[in-house]
């Protein structure tokens, strides 16, 4: 073997080496890449089930009758908070995402929520809607509980 | 049953619904847990809220309130102090009672703003 062909051997090994840190590299990144996406989920997530324990915490408070009505309450303005708390939800969430189904939850509930609006307004607040309202929000509040959970391998 | 025995009555009655104010959760039932706290009846409760709806209107109707007059109405009325007056505010805050008048209030400490009142005004810009 010529110190020629011995050269290129080893050439040709140290590209080759240069070829295989440059695939493990890559594929590194594309899993940092996974990483950080799954991380940013997961604090979207997170950050709206505080959003809808919040919303569920007004639900609670509205009147299912005109007589329930607490002193100093006001559902017009527990309604405003309960929507800005939708919309919060419902600007993170994809509706072709992953966490589509929710925001699906999410949409019936606001509609029960406009339903009451509108039964409270014409002074015969509606108890199914709140009932419902708070079914789904219990719905919303569940599943993007076990996505958390199993985003991190817990189930 | 005699006066001793109805006496003995009242007095267990009064501990076991110590005992059972204890167990409120203040976070879940803040108005309930102050009226135990503080003795108060029916009368005290509606009393409160009337101050609060007082103050509530002249809010609604865009008055200029005082809110040092509000807060020496409450302290002559139940006979408190500034830290109970806090107390109260922040009970019927975080129940979403009276809201507007205790952003209000608690507006009126800014820019030194109590720390217990930063979860009034740093929550909204209005409630």
């Amino acid at each position: 073997m010529t110190p020629d062909s011995i050269i290129t051997i080893i050439g040709t090994l140290v590209t080759l080496l240069g070829m295989g840190i440059a695939i493990w590299q890559t594929s590194q990144a594309r899993s940092y890449k996974n990483q950080i996406q799954l991380d940013i989920r997961k604090i979207n997530l997170s950050n709206i089930i505080e959003s809808l324990k919040r919303a569920q915490d007004e639900i609670r408070r509205l009147p299912t009758s005109i007589q329930s009505a607490i002193r100093g309450v006001k559902p017009s303005e527990l309604i405003h908070k309960t929507r800005e708390q939708f919309d919060i939800a419902l600007g993170t969430l994809d509706s072709l995402g992953p966490d589509a189904s929710v925001r699906t939850i999410l949409v019936e509930a606001q509609s029960k929520l406009n339903a009451y609006e509108i039964s409270w307004n014409a002074g015969s607040p509606n108890p199914q809607d709140v009932h419902e309202l708070q079914a789904k929000m219990q719905d919303a509040v569940s599943t993007l509980s076990s996505t958390i959970y199993q985003m991190e391998g817990k189930a | 049953m005699n006066l001793e025995e109805l006496v003995a009555s009242v007095e267990k009655l009064k501990y076991h619904v110590q005992i059972l104010g204890d167990t409120i959760d203040y976070q879940s039932h803040p108005v309930e847990s102050l009226i135990l706290s503080m003795d108060w009846g029916d009368g005290d409760i509606n009393r409160a809220h009337d101050i609060f709806e007082k103050y509530d209107d002249k809010l609604a109707a865009k008055e200029n309130v005082e809110w040092g007059e509000f807060e020496n109405e409450l302290k002559s009325e139940f006979n408190i102090g500034y830290q109970t007056v806090k107390s109260i505010i922040l009970a019927f805050y975080k129940n979403h009672q009276w809201t507007n008048v205790c952003y209000g209030y608690a507006m009126s400490f800014e820019p030194y703003t109590p720390v217990e009142f930063h979860q009034i005004t740093r929550k909204n810009s209005q409630p």
